[in-house]
């Protein structure tokens, strides 16, 4: 998979690792130009994904319910790969099961609007 | 009561400008706002000095304070602070003020009048927070309003402290005043200072001295705009007044219109009503479209008879927080910013909850907030020309512990700890680290007390006050770190504290762009130590951080009873020589672990910032712990390995979401949170 063109003016860089294709109108990651899919739909749904439990990332210091991290039964940590070169796009700590949150929604027809 | 919902509702937007005012702002002459907008700024800021240095609590000095200037319909002109909370919801009394009391004979508008209100109901934050408000006249002419606000620790509720954890209903909270006239002709009323006094007898000598400090800071800014008025005539003051809101108003506007339109979504999770550990969730959505900005909070839990309960009010002026800190921190912080601002909250969720909730705590109510929007804003801020200004900003918790008693001097005292409260991390950017121990998420401008005047007007000795290992948010940027503190009761033989401080089981916060979280923090207490005999043995084992104070008893590095517990908990009592901690969370990392600079990393372990199994396991950067020194090669082989172990491990979502949506929390996790998993109200909330 290439670098994608960071210099092209369709490119709207929209987060540290997503950019949307302007004219093709799909997300595509900035570190390896791996298309996402649409951008009317989540990246996410494009995404390997993994959910962690947090002690992974947040060491506990002792047992019990209070234990310096977060607590697995309440929390975990859903982490958004690109399946080109598996950057961690996006991570959202989360209940069990609680929907994953379709964050960003940009209005293309809008921006094509204002750069005419 | 006479609530007046409308005026609440609208109250911290601009009243629509006369064309007196347009007129006279059209003819302001060159420099004249320049100059003269700045000689206002400079006002405020004498009143504030005069505040701080007139009271007695710690809250004036650590940063829950404001003074602002208001036009004559009540509009904000311009503030120092403290907190924005205040310079915002400050607007409301007076216009309620303007409004019902002005053609009341009983009450009436007259030069020398001074209000005073603590009132949430009527546009505040929670009761707490109490406001002396004094209008300005020339020549029998209304030209502005001056507020002076404040956090008062002691409210006569049911229990010490102001925010009590333990309410169920308004009714526990104590001494709330809706708007009151407490002075005329320049004299305060002693029958009314009297009755706060008897309100307020846990800390009398406080909220008589405090109370004088906010009336004098309003009377000081009230002299200075009145010479300034005579010097420069009235219609140059209200020119300048309107081109103040006119400049902010206009700057937001061609801001936003800058940003990409589009629609920015984030959730996070509370994990207590105040009452017990249950998950509560807050949600945002914020559009941008045409230089507007719409905030709407839909898909938040509903209200419920715990103590963590907000009004709108509460919710909107922690808007006003974020937006005058982040993207808009260049423009006069006056009330043009809300001209193009929209904020939704769903009545009867915990953001809005009836006037009977128990809202004392509604700081950390509103708290929520400063992650979701932090977060939704640097989403739509990325691809402007502000992407330096994204930031996840700060946890969520923003508060501290009380502490009530009688201290080493024979005074009873009831006060935060303005330490803590000024001693959370921020979150990282897109170019940089957060900073560690930052301040006070309400607003950065509070200043934490010296460990010495702590330690001679409480009855408390510190068993340490240090930056907090492993409590940032890791990533390709870090967040900041948060603060380590634990204190010992001495010099009386016993302290009542509560402490509304929270995420000790579920940090509500994200990080950006695949940083990470910052840790949770449980609330410590020891009981029946030695730690004072100890010190005074020079024992060297004992602790110095809160991971140490929680192995204490085991380890036997103290006497006593460890108590490991949420932060949130209602009144305690500790003895002499009792220790309680009372530490702060960092803040939420940036991007990718595996972008990290391994050097920074190396730094990071040498600084005490992480351990050596976050370098190694997180970050996945080899570092010779006595050295500092990092191995490239073993760095890039296990990082190589731990991006092969996302692709094993991770599945596409299509796949992925199929035993995910078969997952649910425990019971006790959803107890409150409203309907799984979409968070409406399923039950009725009876409040007594």
């Amino acid at each position: 998979m290439s670098k994608p063109d960071t210099e092209r003016p369709s490119l709207l860089e929209v987060t540290e690792y997503l950019a949307i294709d302007l004219d093709a109108r799909r997300w595509q990651c900035r570190c390896c130009g791996h298309d996402l899919g649409e951008a009317a739909s989540n990246y996410k749904f494009a995404c390997l994904v993994a959910d962690r439990d947090p002690r992974e990332v947040h060491p506990p210091v002792i047992d019990g319910p209070y234990t310096f991290a977060p607590d697995p039964d309440w929390c975990r940590i859903v982490e958004f790969y690109c399946p080109g070169c598996l950057t961690l796009i996006e991570a959202e700590y989360l209940p069990p099961g609680h929907p994953v949150t379709h964050d960003i929604e940009i209005d293309i027809d809008s921006l094509k609007k204002k750069s005419a | 009561m006479a609530l007046d919902v409308a005026l609440i509702e609208s109250g911290i937007k601009p009243v629509p400008p006369t064309q007196e005012e347009l007129d006279a702002a059209e003819a302001l002459q060159v420099g004249d706002y320049e100059i003269f907008s700045e000689n206002l700024v400079l006002i405020a800021q004498e009143g504030k000095e005069v505040m701080t240095k007139m009271g007695i609590s710690s809250m004036l000095h650590s940063g829950d304070t404001m003074v602002g200037i208001y036009t004559a319909a009540g509009d904000l002109v311009t503030t120092v602070c403290g907190t924005l909370l205040h310079s915002v919801t400050g607007q409301i009394p007076i216009k309620y003020i303007i409004k019902h009391f002005t053609d009341d004979p009983s009450v009436g508008v007259r030069e020398g009048d001074v209000y005073y209100t603590n009132e949430a109901l009527y546009g505040g934050i929670h009761n707490p927070d109490q406001f002396a408000i004094m209008p300005v006249f020339v020549d029998g002419e209304l030209l502005a309003w001056v507020v002076s606000g404040a956090h008062q620790s002691e409210t006569g509720g049911s229990e010490p402290g102001g925010e009590i954890p333990a309410a169920t209903t308004r009714h526990d909270e104590g001494m709330k005043l809706t708007p009151i006239k407490i002075g005329e002709n320049y004299r305060l009323r002693t029958d009314l200072l009297n009755m706060m006094e008897n309100f307020i007898s846990r800390a009398p000598r406080m909220q008589v001295t405090d109370v004088k400090a906010r009336v004098a800071a309003c009377d000081r800014v009230r002299q200075r705009v009145q010479a300034m008025a005579a010097r420069r005539g009235t219609a140059t003051m209200k020119g300048l007044f309107r081109k103040m809101i006119q400049e902010t108003s206009s700057g937001v506007h061609q801001r936003v219109a800058r940003w990409v339109d589009g629609t920015y979504r984030h959730t996070v999770f509370m994990d207590t009503t105040g009452h017990e550990d249950s998950l509560l969730r807050a949600s945002v959505t914020l559009t941008v479209k045409d230089g507007k900005l719409s905030i709407d909070f839909e898909g938040s839990s509903p209200e419920h008879e715990g103590s963590y309960n907000a009004f709108a009010s509460v919710i909107r002026a922690h808007c006003a927080v974020i937006l005058f800190e982040l993207p808009f921190n260049d423009f006069p912080m006056s009330s043009g910013m809300m001209e193009h601002i929209e904020i939704a909250v769903p009545k009867g969720s915990f953001f809005d909850a009836g006037p009977e909730a128990a809202i004392s705590c509604s700081p950390l109510v509103g708290g929520m907030v400063f992650p979701l929007l932090g977060v939704v804003l640097s989403k739509a801020m990325y691809s402007s020309e502000q992407r330096d200004q994204v930031c996840g900003y700060t946890s969520s918790s923003a508060s501290a512990v009380m502490v009530s008693g009688t201290n080493q001097h024979g005074v009873r005292v009831t006060d935060f700890m303005g330490y803590p409260l000024n001693a959370y991390g921020l979150g990282a950017r897109c170019d940089q680290d957060g900073v560690d121990v930052f301040g006070f998420p309400h607003g950065p401008w509070g200043k934490a007390p010296d460990v010495e005047d702590i330690e001679s007007e409480f009855p408390l000795l510190h068993l340490y006050q240090r930056q907090m290992t492993d409590t940032c948010g890791y990533g390709k940027y870090r967040g900041g770190v948060g603060a380590s503190i634990a204190y010992i009761v001495r010099g009386s033989p016993y302290v009542a504290f509560t402490s509304s401080q929270k995420e000790s089981k579920f940090p509500a916060h994200n990080g950006l762009f695949g940083g990470y979280s910052m840790s949770t923090l449980p609330g410590i207490q020891v009981r029946g130590t030695d730690a004072l005999a100890r010190m005074a043995a020079g024992d060297p084992n004992i602790p110095t951080d809160d991971y140490e104070l929680a192995v204490a008893e085991a380890n036997k590095t103290l006497g006593g009873e460890v108590i490991m517990e949420h932060q949130t908990r209602g009144i305690r009592v500790l003895a002499e020589g009792d220790i309680l901690a009372a530490s702060t969370q960092g803040s939420g990392g940036y991007g990718d672990v595996l972008e990290r600079d391994p050097a920074s990393v190396a730094e990071d372990l040498r600084k005490e910032v992480i351990t050596l199994g976050v370098a190694r396991d997180v970050y996945g950067v080899i570092v010779d712990p006595q050295r500092f020194l990092v191995d490239e090669e073993a760095t890039a082989a296990r990082r190589q390995e731990m991006r092969q172990a996302r692709g094993a491990k991770a599945k596409p979502y299509g796949e992925w979401v199929k035993s995910w949506e078969a997952k649910r929390p425990p019971d006790q996790a959803l107890k409150w949170f409203g309907t799984w998993p979409d968070a409406k109200p399923n039950r009725d909330v009876v409040r007594i």
